[in-house]
C-alpha cells in the first residue's frame, strides 16, 4: 500500500512546467545531437556510422517530438474535461436556479454519473463509483457507479468512519492501492467478474469540506501519473463542487416550498377566517380582501384588489368601506394600533352593520412597514341580541313590577266594589244610590285600566306552555284583515295583501297573531285619517323564516318619536294606554322574532316583523 | 295528625277566610254568612294555620299573595298536616305558573278577584261537596 501526500496545485504546475522544460530540452537536444552527428560524419566520411547516429539520431527526435505533442494534447483534453465538467455545474447552477419539477436527485445522480464517466474513461478504468454518506452520516450511498453489479451496490454497506474509504472521508487525502489481492467474490461483485488491481480512493472536497469519495479501480495494474492524479483531482473538486451546489438547492428548495407552503397556508387561512381582513401594502394598495368581508360588506375581492384604499371615498359602490379608510390610515402613517373597536357601517345593500374590528400596521422581521390591516366580525345580531334582551329585561323586571302594583291595587279595589255594592242592599235613598254607582264606575275604570296593565305584565298572549300552532300566515292574516276591515273599514282606505307562494308555515297561538296584527292594523289605519293603503306583504326570508310587512301611507312617526314607539306606556294618542306596541313587541320577542318599524313623516310607516318558522 | 270534624250543626260549613287586606275579609265574609256558612278570618297564614290547629274548618279560602307565609304555603301545609280541609285560592292576579303550581299543592279550587257573591257561593258548595 502506497500513500501519496495530496498533491498541492503549485506542484502539480511546477512538475507540468518541468515536463514541458523536459520534452522540449529533449527536443533540442536530440536536434544537437542529430546535427553534431551529421558533422562529425561528414568531417570522418563514415558514411555507415552517419546512418546509423542519424538514425538514432532521428528516433530520439521523434520521441521527443511526441512526447511534447502528446503532452499538449493531455492538456488540451484535460482543459476541456474540466470545461465539460465545469459546464454541467453550470448547468445545474441554472438548474438550481428555475424552479424545477424534476427532483433534483435525479440530477446529482445524473452528474455524479457523468463525472464518474469521465473519470474512468481518462484513467482507463473499467471500476468506479461515487459515495456520499446518508443523512444520518453512518454509511455511505452510492450516488453513481460503474462495473459494479446493481446486487452488489444494493447490498453494499460502507461505514463512514471505517475502512479505507473511511480513512479517506475522514482525512481527505487521496489513496492508492496497488496489487490488490483477487477479491474471491468478484464474479458477483464485478460487472465482468473480474478483480481489480489497482485502486484509487479519492475524497470530494470543494470549500474546505469533505463531502464524499470517489473510487475508481483497473483490473490491470495501473501507474498513476501526476497528470491523471490532477486532473482526478479537479474533477473530485468539481464534482465536490456540485453536490454542495446540489445540497444548497435542494435546502433553497425546501425553504422556497416552505415559503410557498406557508404563503399558502397564510394566504388559505385568511380566506377561510371567519373574520373580514382588509390588508394593504405600504402604498395603500389592497392585497387581501377575504371572503367575509366580502360577505359582510356585499363587495366582491376583485372590486378593490390592486385599488388604492384612500379612493374607497371617491368611489360611490365602495361606501360600505369608508369607515375603514380612517382606520387604515392611522395604522399606515401614525402606525395606530385598533383593538376591540367597534365600526357601523353599512352594506352594500344598505343594512346597518356593526363591525368589531382590530387593526394594525403590519412590520417585516426588520422592522420596516409593509402595510396595514383590519381584521372586523360582524357583531350585528349579536348587537342586536343583547339590544333585545336588554328590552325582554326591561319588559320583565316592568311586568313583574306592573303585576305587583296591580295586584296591590286590584285587591283593595273589589273590596271596595264589593262593599260599595253591599251599600246598595236595602238603600232606598236615590242620592245615595247614585253616590254609590259613581264610586262603582270609577272602581270600574281603574279596574279595566289595571287589567291592561296585567295583559302586559302578565302577558296573557306569551304564556309558557301555550299551545303553539303552525299557522299558514297568507290564510290567517286574509281573515283576519277582512274581519278588522268589516268593523273598522272606511271609504277611503284600501287594502293590498300580497303573500309570497309556499310560505312556511309560523309557529304561534291564534290569539298572538290576532293580538298582534289588530293593534297593527289599528295603529295603521288611525295613522290615515284621510284614507290611504294599507299593504301587507309576507316573504320567506334569507334565513328561512318569514317577513312579514304592515306598511301604511298615513300621517308617519317623527324621528324623535320613533325609538319610543315599543316603551310600554309610551302613547301619543290621547286614549291609548301606550301598551299596544309594548304588547306586540313582547309577543314577538318572547316568540324569537323581532319587530322593526321604518318611518318617515308624510309618507307613511312600515312594521317589518320577522316571525320563526319553528 | 288528621282531625275531621263534622259539619256544625245548622251551617252549611265552616268556612275560614284569610287575606291580608281587611276589606276583602269583611266583603267575602258578609257574602259567605248570608248564604248560610259559618265563617270565621284570619289576617295571614301563620294565624291561619293556629286557628287550623285549633279547629279545623271544612274549607279554607285564602288569598295567594300574602305577607310572611303565603297562600301556597298555606295551602301546602293545609294539606300535609289536615288533608281533608278543601283549600280554595283567591288572587287578584296570578301567573300560570303560579295556578300549575297550586294544582300540585293539591288546592281544590281557585277564584279570580274581582268575583261576585254569586260565584264565590258556588265554588264554596261545589268544593264541599266534592
Amino acid at each position: 500500500m502506497e500513500k501519496l501526500e495530496e498533491t498541492e496545485e503549485e506542484r502539480l504546475e511546477r512538475k507540468r512546467r518541468f515536463w514541458d522544460v523536459f520534452t522540449v530540452s529533449g527536443v533540442a537536444v536530440s536536434a544537437l545531437l542529430l546535427a553534431g552527428m551529421v558533422f562529425f560524419s561528414s568531417l570522418s566520411g563514415d558514411a555507415a556510422r552517419f546512418v546509423i547516429l542519424g538514425a538514432f539520431g532521428l528516433l530520439v527526435l521523434s520521441i521527443s517530438l511526441f512526447l511534447l505533442l502528446e503532452s499538449k494534447r493531455y492538456r488540451e483534453q484535460n482543459r476541456e474535461l474540466i470545461e465539460e465538467v465545469t459546464d454541467l455545474n453550470l448547468r445545474f447552477g441554472i438548474l438550481a436556479d428555475a424552479v424545477s419539477a424534476v427532483s433534483s436527485t435525479l440530477d446529482l445522480q445524473e452528474m455524479a454519473q457523468s463525472i464518474l464517466g469521465v473519470m474512468l474513461s481518462l484513467t482507463g478504468s473499467n471500476i468506479g463509483a461515487v459515495l456520499l454518506p446518508d443523512e444520518e452520516g453512518r454509511f455511505f450511498r452510492v450516488v453513481a457507479q460503474q462495473g459494479f453489479r446493481e446486487m452488489a451496490v444494493a447490498s453494499l454497506q460502507i461505514p463512514v468512519d471505517r475502512g479505507n474509504i473511511g480513512k479517506v472521508y475522514s482525512s481527505g487525502q487521496t489513496m492508492i492501492r496497488k496489487d490488490l489481492p483477487t477479491d474471491p467474490r468478484a464474479a458477483e461483485t464485478y460487472r465482468d467478474g473480474r478483480s481489480p488491481s489497482t485502486q484509487i480512493i479519492m475524497a470530494l472536497r470543494a470549500k474546505g469540506e469533505t463531502v464524499g469519495v470517489a473510487v475508481t479501480a483497473t483490473v490491470h495494474p495501473h501507474e498513476y501519473t501526476e497528470d491523471e492524479l490532477n486532473l482526478l483531482s479537479n474533477l473530485c473538486h468539481e464534482l465536490a463542487v456540485a453536490i454542495i451546489n446540489v445540497d444548497l438547492y435542494r435546502q433553497s428548495q425546501k425553504t422556497l416550498q416552505w415559503l410557498a407552503d406557508t404563503r399558502e397556508y397564510t394566504e388559505h387561512f385568511i380566506q377561510e377566517l371567519i373574520s373580514g381582513v382588509i390588508m394593504v401594502d405600504e402604498e395603500g394598495r389592497v392585497m387581501y380582501f377575504n371572503r367575509e368581508a366580502s360577505r359582510i360588506t356585499g363587495i366582491e375581492p376583485q372590486e378593490v384588489i390592486g385599488g388604492d384604499f384612500r379612493d374607497f371615498e371617491k368611489r360611490p359602490e365602495l361606501r360600505p368601506l369608508q369607515p375603514f379608510r380612517s382606520v387604515l390610515e392611522q395604522c399606515l402613517q401614525d402606525e395606530r394600533v385598533f383593538r376591540r373597536n367597534e365600526l357601523v357601517a353599512s352594506n352594500r345593500e344598505g343594512r346597518r352593520v356593526i363591525t368589531s374590528f382590530n387593526a394594525f400596521p403590519l412590520h417585516r422581521a426588520q422592522g420596516e412597514s409593509m402595510g396595514a390591516a383590519v381584521v372586523f366580525m360582524d357583531i350585528t345580531a349579536v348587537k342586536e341580541m343583547e339590544a333585545r334582551l336588554r328590552q325582554q329585561d326591561h319588559l320583565s323586571i316592568l311586568g313583574q313590577m306592573a303585576a305587583k302594583i296591580a295586584h296591590e291595587v286590584k285587591n283593595p279595589l273589589f273590596a271596595v266594589l264589593g262593599l260599595a255594592e253591599e251599600l246598595k242592599v236595602g238603600e232606598d235613598d236615590p242620592e245615595r244610590l247614585h253616590l254609590i254607582g259613581m264610586i262603582e264606575r270609577e272602581v270600574t275604570l281603574c279596574n279595566q285600566w289595571i287589567s291592561g296593565m296585567l295583559s302586559f305584565s302578565k302577558a296573557p298572549l306569551t304564556e309558557e306552555g301555550r299551545e303553539l300552532h303552525s299557522l299558514s300566515l297568507p290564510e290567517e292574516l286574509h281573515r283576519l284583515l277582512g274581519d278588522f276591515v268589516r268593523v273598522n273599514g272606511r271609504e277611503n282606505l284600501r287594502v293590498v295583501e300580497d303573500y309570497q307562494e309556499g310560505l312556511p308555515p309560523v309557529k304561534m297561538s291564534q290569539d298572538q297573531l290576532r293580538h298582534i296584527f289588530t293593534n297593527l292594523f289599528e295603529n295603521a289605519f288611525h295613522a290615515m285619517p284621510q284614507g290611504g293603503v294599507l299593504t301587507v306583504r309576507a316573504r320567506r326570508t334569507d334565513d328561512g323564516n318569514v317577513e312579514v310587512r304592515v306598511e301604511d301611507t298615513g300621517t308617519g312617526i317623527r324621528p324623535e318619536v320613533l325609538p319610543n314607539i315599543f316603551a310600554p306606556f309610551y302613547t301619543t294618542k290621547d286614549d291609548g294606554t301606550g301598551l299596544g306596541l309594548a304588547i306586540v313587541q313582547k309577543i314577538i320577542l318572547d316568540l324569537g322574532g323581532s319587530i322593526d318599524v321604518r318611518s318617515q313623516v308624510g309618507v307613511g310607516t312600515t312594521f317589518v316583523l320577522k316571525l320563526l318558522v319553528n | 295528625m288528621q282531625v275531621r270534624e263534622g259539619m256544625s250543626a245548622g251551617g252549611l260549613g265552616n268556612l275560614l277566610i284569610v287575606d291580608d287586606n281587611e276589606g276583602v275579609r269583611h266583603l267575602v265574609t258578609r257574602w259567605l254568612e248570608r248564604a248560610g256558612f259559618r265563617v270565621t278570618q284570619a289576617k295571614d297564614g301563620a294565624e291561619a294555620m293556629e286557628m287550623i290547629r285549633r279547629e279545623p274548618p271544612d274549607v279554607v279560602l285564602a288569598d295567594i299573595r300574602m305577607p310572611r307565609i303565603n297562600g301556597l304555603e298555606l295551602a301546602r301545609m293545609i294539606k300535609r298536616d289536615f288533608p281533608s280541609v278543601k283549600v280554595v285560592l283567591m288572587t287578584a292576579y296570578s301567573s300560570p305558573q303560579t295556578i300549575a303550581q297550586a294544582k300540585r299543592e293539591g288546592v281544590d279550587d281557585y277564584l279570580e278577584k274581582p268575583f261576585t257573591q254569586d260565584q264565590v257561593e258556588k265554588t264554596a258548595r261545589a268544593v264541599l261537596q266534592s
